[in-house]
Formats: C-alpha cells, sequence, structure tokens
C-alpha cells in the first residue's frame, strides 16, 4: 500500500512550528499551550502509525443482468497485521452503471475477513468490467493514509430491455426445417390442405375415414407443411448519431435485440452481421444459445472508427445464407454500408431497409449556410431511399420515439404488396 | 462550527485597544472560512482555515498587552477540535455506509484529544508562571503532560 500524508499531518506540524516560534518570538507562553494540543496528536499519531497490509478478493468472475435490474458485487476485504484505523472502500463504477452506496467505512480485525457488498444498477445496455476498488486505510488520528489499487476484475453484461415485436416481416424463402411458416406446398404437417384419392405408399394415418366411408373409397388428407427461414440482421456500427435521448447505434441495437428475440421465438435461424469498422458476426442459429451469442455480440456493438474502405466481400460466406431475409438496419449515413446494401441487393438477397433516422438527434446549425446545407442533406437522404425504392428494396424510416412494432408491421406491408424486383 | 465560533468569540474578547473590531472582524471571518471550506469539501483549507482563525488570537494576545491569558488552552482545545470535526464532515460529505461503532470511536478520540490538548496547555502555562519559583511544579507538569501523550496514544491505538 502507498502512503499519503494528510493535508492534516502538514498544517497542524506548519502551525504548532509557527506557534512556537512565536511564542519564543513574543515571549508568549500562551502560544504554547495553542501549540500543545497539535503537537500532541502529531506524535502519538505518528509513533501509531504503521502500514497495513489488506488484501481484497471479488466473488464474482461475471454477472449478467438485462436494463434496469441490480447487481451484486461481493468481495472479501482481510488484514494482516494489527488493525490501526478504519478502512474506506470505494467501488469504480463505470459509465452505465451506478451505485446507490459507492463506499463503505469498515473496522477490520487480523483473522476476521469482512465480507463486502456493492449493489450496481444496470443504467444502460453493454459489456462492462467492474469491480474495480480504491482501498483507503487511514492510520491512528488519520495523519496518514494508506492506499491501494484494485483492478477491475468482474465482467457484467447488461442487456437491453427489449420491446416486444408481433409484426414480423415475412421472409420472401423457407428452407426444410420445423418453424412457424406454413407454406403453399403440401406434405407434412399440421394445417389441412386437402384431400386425394389413396396411393400406394400413403400411411394409413393419413386416411380420412369419414370420407372414405361416404365415397366408397380410401381417401387421405393432406397437409401444408411448417417451415422456418434464415433472417440475417444486418447491422451499421460504421456512425452513430446521438444525444442524451438515445442515438442511432443504441436504436439500431435495441431493434436488432427485439427481432432477434421474436424470430427466435419463430424457429427462424437468425444472424447478426455487425457491418463497422470492426466486423462482426455471428452464423445463423437457433434456440436460446443463439439468442444469448445475438445479445452477447450485439452488447459489444460500438462505433470504431476506420477510414479504410470494406465492402461485403469481407463477410464470411455462411454469414449471409442462399434466400435469407437479411434486414438492414442503418442510418444511412456511411457510404461502405450504403454500397454494400446495393451489393447484396445485387446478388439477389431478399433485403429490407430500416432507416434509423439520425434526424431527431441532429441539431440543424445556425445561419443560411448552415440552413441549406441541412437541407441538402435531408434531400440526399430523402434520394437515398427512392434509389433503394427503385432497387426493389423497402426503405422504412425509424424515427426516435415511434414504436419498433409500428415500424414493422408498415415494413411487413410493404413487403407484402411491393412487386418483386428480380435483377 | 461551534468551537470554531467559540474561539472567534473568546479572540474577539482577549483583544484590548483600538485593534478590538478589527479583531473581532478578522475571527469572524476565520471561521466563516472554516464554514466555506467545510462546504467545498477541502480537507487543507479547513486547515488553512484554523491557521487563520490561530494567528488571528495570537494578534489579539498582543494588543491585549503583557497579561497571560489563562483561557488559552481552552482556545487551544477548541481549535483542535474544530480542526478534527472539521475535517470529518469533509469525510461525511462522501456518499458511504459507515459500520455500526466507527463514529462514536472517532467522537471520542476527537473529545479525548481536545481535552488532553487543553490539560497539557494548562500544565504548561502553570509550568511557565511557577518555573522561576518551584522545579518541582514544572517536573509535576511535564511528568502529566507524559501521562496525556500515554493516555491518547491508548485512545489512538484502539480507534
Amino acid at each position: 500500500m502507498t502512503g499519503v500524508a494528510a493535508a492534516k499531518l502538514r498544517g497542524y506540524a506548519a502551525l504548532a512550528a509557527a506557534l512556537v516560534w512565536t511564542a519564543i518570538a513574543l515571549h508568549r507562553p500562551e502560544l504554547i499551550a495553542l501549540a500543545a494540543p497539535f503537537a500532541l496528536l502529531l506524535a502519538v499519531g505518528l509513533a501509531a502509525t504503521a502500514p497495513p497490509e489488506l488484501s481484497v478478493h471479488t466473488a464474482e468472475d461475471e454477472l449478467r443482468a438485462v436494463e434496469g435490474d441490480t447487481v451484486t458485487v461481493h468481495a472479501e476485504l482481510s488484514i494482516a497485521g494489527r488493525s490501526s484505523g478504519p478502512v474506506a472502500v470505494s467501488l469504480h463504477t463505470p459509465p452505465g452503471l451506478s451505485a446507490s452506496v459507492p463506499a463503505r467505512v469498515l473496522r477490520l480485525e487480523e483473522g476476521a475477513p469482512a465480507e463486502l457488498s456493492f449493489d450496481l444498477r444496470c443504467e444502460r445496455w453493454g459489456g462492462y468490467l467492474a469491480g474495480g476498488m480504491s482501498v483507503r486505510a487511514v492510520g491512528p488520528l488519520g495523519l496518514v493514509r494508506y492506499e491501494q489499487s484494485v483492478a477491475p476484475a468482474v465482467r457484467i453484461r447488461v442487456y437491453p430491455l427489449t420491446e416486444a415485436v408481433q409484426a414480423l416481416p415475412r421472409p420472401a424463402a423457407t428452407h426444410v426445417g420445423a418453424g412457424n411458416y406454413v407454406t403453399r406446398v403440401r406434405g407434412e404437417g399440421l394445417e389441412f390442405a386437402d384431400l386425394r384419392p389413396h396411393a400406394p405408399g400413403d400411411r394409413l394415418r393419413q386416411v380420412n375415414w369419414r370420407v372414405s366411408a361416404r365415397r366408397g373409397r380410401l381417401h387421405v388428407n393432406e397437409y401444408h407443411p411448417e417451415r422456418n427461414a434464415d433472417v440475417v440482421l444486418f447491422l451499421d456500427a460504421f456512425s452513430d448519431t446521438s444525444d442524451e435521448a438515445g442515438g442511432t447505434i443504441d436504436m439500431t441495437v435495441r431493434a436488432a435485440s427485439a427481432l432477434a428475440a421474436a424470430y427466435l421465438r419463430t424457429r427462424d435461424r437468425v444472424g447478426i452481421v455487425g457491418f463497422g469498422g470492426v466486423l462482426r458476426w455471428v452464423l445463423p442459429g437457433t434456440g436460446n444459445t443463439q439468442s444469448y451469442r445475438i445479445l452477447d455480440s450485439l452488447i459489444d456493438t460500438q462505433v470504431v472508427a476506420s477510414y479504410a474502405w470494406r465492402d461485403v466481400a469481407v463477410i464470411p460466406a455462411r454469414t449471409l445464407p442462399p434466400h435469407a431475409l437479411v434486414l438492414a438496419l442503418t442510418p444511412l449515413a456511411d457510404q461502405r454500408m450504403l454500397a454494400a446494401l446495393v451489393d447484396l441487393r445485387a446478388r439477389g438477397i431478399d433485403l429490407a431497409v430500416i432507416d434509423v433516422s439520425p434526424l431527431p438527434f441532429v441539431k440543424p446549425p445556425g445561419g443560411d449556410l448552415g440552413d441549406l446545407a441541412y437541407r441538402v442533406w435531408r434531400l440526399q437522404r430523402e434520394q437515398l431511399g427512392s434509389r433503394y425504392r427503385a432497387l426493389g428494396v423497402p426503405v422504412i424510416e425509424w424515427m426516435h420515439g415511434r414504436p419498433a412494432d409500428e415500424v414493422l408491421a408498415q415494413l411487413r406491408e410493404v413487403r407484402r404488396y411491393a412487386r418483386t424486383v428480380r435483377i | 462550527m461551534l468551537a470554531a465560533a467559540a474561539v472567534a468569540v473568546r479572540t474577539a474578547t482577549v483583544s484590548g485597544g483600538n485593534g478590538r473590531a478589527a479583531v473581532a472582524v478578522a475571527a469572524a471571518c476565520a471561521a466563516l472560512l472554516l464554514a466555506a471550506a467545510i462546504l467545498a469539501r477541502s480537507e487543507g483549507a479547513v486547515v488553512w482555515a484554523i491557521a487563520l482563525q490561530a494567528g488571528v488570537y495570537v494578534v489579539a494576545l498582543e494588543l491585549r498587552g503583557g497579561r497571560v491569558d489563562a483561557w488559552a488552552p481552552a482556545v487551544a482545545a477548541a481549535l483542535v477540535g474544530a480542526a478534527e470535526l472539521g475535517q470529518w464532515a469533509v469525510e461525511l460529505a462522501r456518499p458511504a455506509a459507515v459500520e455500526a461503532g466507527i463514529t462514536s470511536r472517532r467522537a471520542a478520540t476527537i473529545l479525548a484529544v481536545a481535552a488532553s490538548g487543553a490539560g497539557v496547555g494548562w500544565l504548561l502555562l502553570l509550568a511557565s508562571n511557577a518555573g522561576s519559583r518551584s522545579v518541582t511544579l514544572a517536573a509535576a507538569g511535564l511528568a502529566a503532560a507524559a501521562a496525556a501523550m500515554v493516555l491518547v496514544r491508548r485512545l489512538a491505538r484502539s480507534t
């Protein structure tokens, strides 16, 4: 531990010395009496000071929570040797986490370790490294402080609080695999499709006995098979436009989290591509494990500044399976993302774009020139939307405050009635 | 703040002559500075405010003349008490959960330090007055001072 002289050590010493010298100079014994308590405190305090040997161990390695939850970080504090005074333990909280009581003051005795617990409220989604502490042991009478830093060692994963979405855009193509989409073809399934005369090879359980009895000939039921689809969430992590109320990355992550949860509930295979300065991906998959894989990938989403050109060629082929529905969430701000979306569409991928609008987070610049620039920028954004629509890519603008479900319902309707453009 | 105010009052009353009003104003200013230091959560400023109060008291003694102020040890105890309580107030401004028993021990230590300091001061004053007349009395004063130190040290170890 590092010993640091408290402010009062220097102050009391200077005061006592000054009073003694003044007493001698002015021949006033009262000043000696005035210096006496300060000198006494210094003498006793310094004589009894000894550096303590403290050790701190955090109990957890990793914690998981949802936004708004409170997690508890436990630590054990022990001392070797004689206890000198109270020990103050302060927990460092990274932005996004907050502690109602970030410090504890306690007394320690050798052989009796103290259990500490700090409640941390998870304010915002993200991956955090917490558990860093400052331990400060005060010597007798508080003249010397011994300080020790404990490096953060508890990884806290805070998942975004997701909005429940119902109106999911339906993929244009499905593939073999049990899911919730009832297909038009006939085969094994639950949804009744039609009746047909029995043919060799039909199973006995398919025979519709009532119809067979009425018609005097064996008839079997036919069904529509239930299929699932591949959905890839294509996230733009090139830029973030934000203010105190939120930002485009925040909206993107929340929407992606809600979409992934909803598609996984319908037994679709869901994958993630975080397209930005750092490329992140999760191969399409299904099930609870996949939902945690996706969430873990999402909470690490952040803007990493990069000027290197990046196109879809860098994305692993398995990440974008054939016939997958690619839902792009982008503020349509970076040329690399715009080029990648055009490239995806040119490859015949079923693409839909949710334009996470940065407009609510942009303060229009003042002056005529600033106003002109702002209007030109808005026109460029509108022109970009038109360009995608011309390619057969539906683009739905999502403004901050608008429910995601409403945006998705609009997207689903557009995709239902829009003519598919074949390139 | 009560201890600082008591020192300011004593400083104002102990001085004499034309500078009495100026000393009273300076003593009040020093007490206000202590309040400001506590509000500003600055431990260093608390010590300097106490030093200023002690300085004003020295000026007041000089204005008083040759007579010895028998209440000087009480002023010293009030000063050290104000300094320690001021530092404590600064520490309390930081949000922290304090274990039961620490507060009472600290309060007892501050009281003991102030009382011991006052006791030592009185003994020193007594020794200085009787120094030319009785060597035995001076030796008794020194022994009492040493005993006070031992007492405070024992208290400090238990804190």
